[in-house]
């Protein structure tokens, strides 16, 4: 098979679902499934059609048990351990919980303490994982405890970002190579490490479009360029992939459970973490990715640290 | 101003006791149902974000507030800055009434004509927005392309901008053309003190063309090039007088007395600072919601997606007549070019 085969989705005829959109770019809500019960082939199928027209969806009022979102997750693919760096529920190692509390002790340091290397400031907006040269293809995020307001959590649209680019500087990057969590980027706990290096423009598996593969808390810096260089292209791309006009914003409510193509989207949230005191509580499963391929077929590497490893 | 246009606003807060907005800071606890009795309980005040922005529901737009649904939307507003009514089937009259409750209003816009039967209302289409910010980049032009700022707070360049901006839709698509706004407060007080000491006692020159007409010749504009004023980075609001970074995207070209190189890494931080997701609140407009907001301390930018829907979307705008901008070393906003605005009714 060649680099630039399409994967095809599954030949079978796809449910018809409530979907209602959100923004005409990204975001729908899905109404009418009751994610308690195993789901058929057909439904799947209309789920994954509508990941491709929409990139992100919402299920409301889904009162779903861990072992629900689980099977949910595994009809997309084989389950991830919770995350390269950080371990899952005792119960569950697919499942990553996640305090709203977490963030702030990391985030807001005491900035009149001197230090050698500069604080750093929340980044926000991210693609998981993509420190492992093999990021996970699917975010599937629980809200388990959620304020009645606060803790939105806001998606962009990478594709859109990247069409939305002049052509002269789609052509530009088009075989750029980045990467990711080196620098100041660094993501180290207990030892571990991870760097890896992506295409700045991906293709996705399924579709074949194109994608600005840049995020704004990972990708340290591009391939061949000067410091200088580096630091003005960087500062560009991150700045269009957070475009207002790309995102949709959702507010969570009891219930609520979110997937995302996470080959094509950057998230950030809970981004006013800072601003509330009401617990919010999530939990995330994530599903195996590929290697992200550029246009010219190359495939994602690990610059350092293994692979992200498959639970099934 | 004379005392008998005073904003209800500005009257309900020489009524009202000053401790309690000094709790009104952007994350402690706002008002609650039991100061404004039995009288008020009908109008809910959902928030939608913990920093700005809530729905009302309850209200009936069609007739005058009274005295207690005024207290309650009054302290509302210096709580949450934006709210939207939900469920409003009113008509240009009484979106003028209803905007008059909070002051004397302003011509449609400074540089644009209002409706012929109505001047004080500007209807904007969506579609408006295309031809002026999706120019055809290739070709050469002296003057290079400007692209959409969005973010901006309504009519900087005269030196007394709105205090407050009502926006209703008139014609809404299903999804797409929503509204961002964000907390100017919160945004100053993100800053570390630092920063904030720097830039507190500086003055930004805003002008016409900031953020959305500069060379584009829209329908209507009367003289693209005839305000420019000086407005403090800090503002006090008149009425909590609190703190905010009086900064935007299409805010100040430049700031008084830096280098160009100063000026330009300064207001690329404070503009950025701005517009984080944190301090923001995105509406989606349905039949029949009319908004109003605080333009003093928020900026706001819509239709963010204009060039990715094909949909019809029409809105009506009133503004409210404002005060000249308060610096913490107690400098006033002055013009530059252009005088200030008067209030039409």
């Amino acid at each position: 098979m060649s680099t630039s085969a399409l994967r095809e989705l599954p030949a079978i005829a796809p449910a018809k679902l409530d979907v209602r959109p959100i923004t005409p770019l990204i975001g729908a809500e899905i109404y009418g499934i009751d994610l308690r019960q195993p789901l058929d082939d057909s439904t799947i199928a209309a789920i994954e059609q509508a990941l491709v027209d929409w990139k992100v969806l919402a299920f409301r009022d889904q009162h779903i048990s861990d072992e629900d979102q689980l099977r949910f997750g595994r009809y997309f693919g084989k389950l991830t351990p919770a995350h390269p760096l950080a371990a899952g529920t005792p119960e569950h190692p697919e499942i990553w919980q996640r305090h709203a509390e977490d963030y702030a002790p990391r985030h807001r340091p005491d900035l009149s303490i001197p230090s050698i290397h500069p604080p750093r400031d929340y980044k926000g907006w991210h693609i998981d994982i993509t420190f492992v040269a093999n990021p996970n293809k699917y975010s599937i995020l629980r809200g388990v405890k959620v304020p009645e307001y606060g803790g939105d959590t806001l998606w962009s649209n990478l594709e859109a970002a990247y069409e939305a680019l002049s052509q002269d500087i789609r052509e530009g990057i088009e075989n750029l190579k980045a990467v990711h969590g080196g620098g100041y980027e660094r993501v180290e706990r207990q030892g571990k490490h991870y760097v890896a290096l992506h295409p700045v423009v991906r293709v996705h598996p399924v579709t074949g479009r194109k994608s600005l593969f840049v995020s704004p808390g990972n990708t340290s810096h591009i391939v061949g360029l000067n410091e200088r260089e580096n630091n003005a292209l960087l500062n560009l791309l991150k700045n269009e992939v957070t475009r207002d006009e790309y995102q949709v914003r959702l507010k969570w409510a009891p219930g609520t459970l979110v997937i995302w193509d996470n080959q094509n989207t950057a998230h950030a949230g809970p981004i006013d973490y800072a601003h509330f005191h009401a617990p919010r509580v999530v939990r995330r499963i994530t599903v195996a990715g590929d290697l992200p391929e550029g246009p010219d077929g190359f495939r994602s590497r690990p610059l350092a640290g293994e692979l992200f490893e498959v639970i099934g | 101003m004379s005392d008998a246009e005073l904003p209800l606003l500005l009257a309900h807060w020489r009524q009202a006791p000053h401790e309690r907005l000094e709790m009104s800071t952007s994350t402690i606890s706002r008002s609650t149902d039991a100061e404004f009795g039995q009288s008020a309980a009908h109008l809910v005040i959902s928030p939608q974000t913990p920093v700005i922005g809530a729905v009302v529901t309850g209200a009936d737009l069609r007739r005058p507030f009274t005295p207690a649904e005024k207290a309650k939307i009054g302290q509302a507003l210096l709580d949450w800055k934006l709210l939207v009514f939900k469920n409003q089937d009113i008509t240009d009259e009484d979106q003028i009434a209803f905007s008059r409750q909070f002051g004397p209003l302003l011509p449609a816009h400074p540089i644009s004509a209002g409706l012929p039967e109505h001047p004080e209302v500007w209807e904007r289409h969506a579609k408006d927005y295309n031809p002026m910010h999706r120019p055809d980049r290739t070709k050469p032009r002296v003057d290079g392309y400007r692209d959409y700022r969005g973010w901006h707070t309504d009519i900087t360049f005269v030196a007394n901008p709105d205090s407050y901006t009502i926006l209703r839709g008139i014609n809404v698509p299903a999804y797409g053309g929503d509204t961002l706004w964000a907390d100017l407060e919160a945004a100053y007080e993100g800053l570390s003190p630092a920063i904030q000491k720097i830039i507190q006692n500086l003055k930004g020159v805003h002008r016409v063309g900031s953020y959305d007409f500069e060379g584009a010749s829209p329908q209507g504009i009367r003289n693209a090039s005839s305000y420019a004023s000086v407005h403090p980075l800090v503002r006090i609001h008149p009425i909590t007088r609190k703190k905010s970074l009086f900064v935007s995207p299409g805010g100040p070209r430049h700031i008084v007395g830096l280098h160009q190189r100063e000026s330009d890494a300064l207001l690329s931080l404070l503009r950025e600072e701005v517009i984080r997701p944190e301090y923001a609140v995105r509406v989606r407009h349905e039949p029949g919601s009319i908004a109003i907001w605080d333009n003093r301390n928020t900026v706001h930018a819509g239709p963010i997606d204009y060039a990715h829907f094909a949909d019809s979307r029409v809105i009506h705008r009133t503004i409210v007549l404002g005060d000249l901008p308060e610096g913490p070393d107690g400098f006033r906003s002055y013009p530059l070019v252009g005088e200030p605005i008067t209030a039409i009714s």
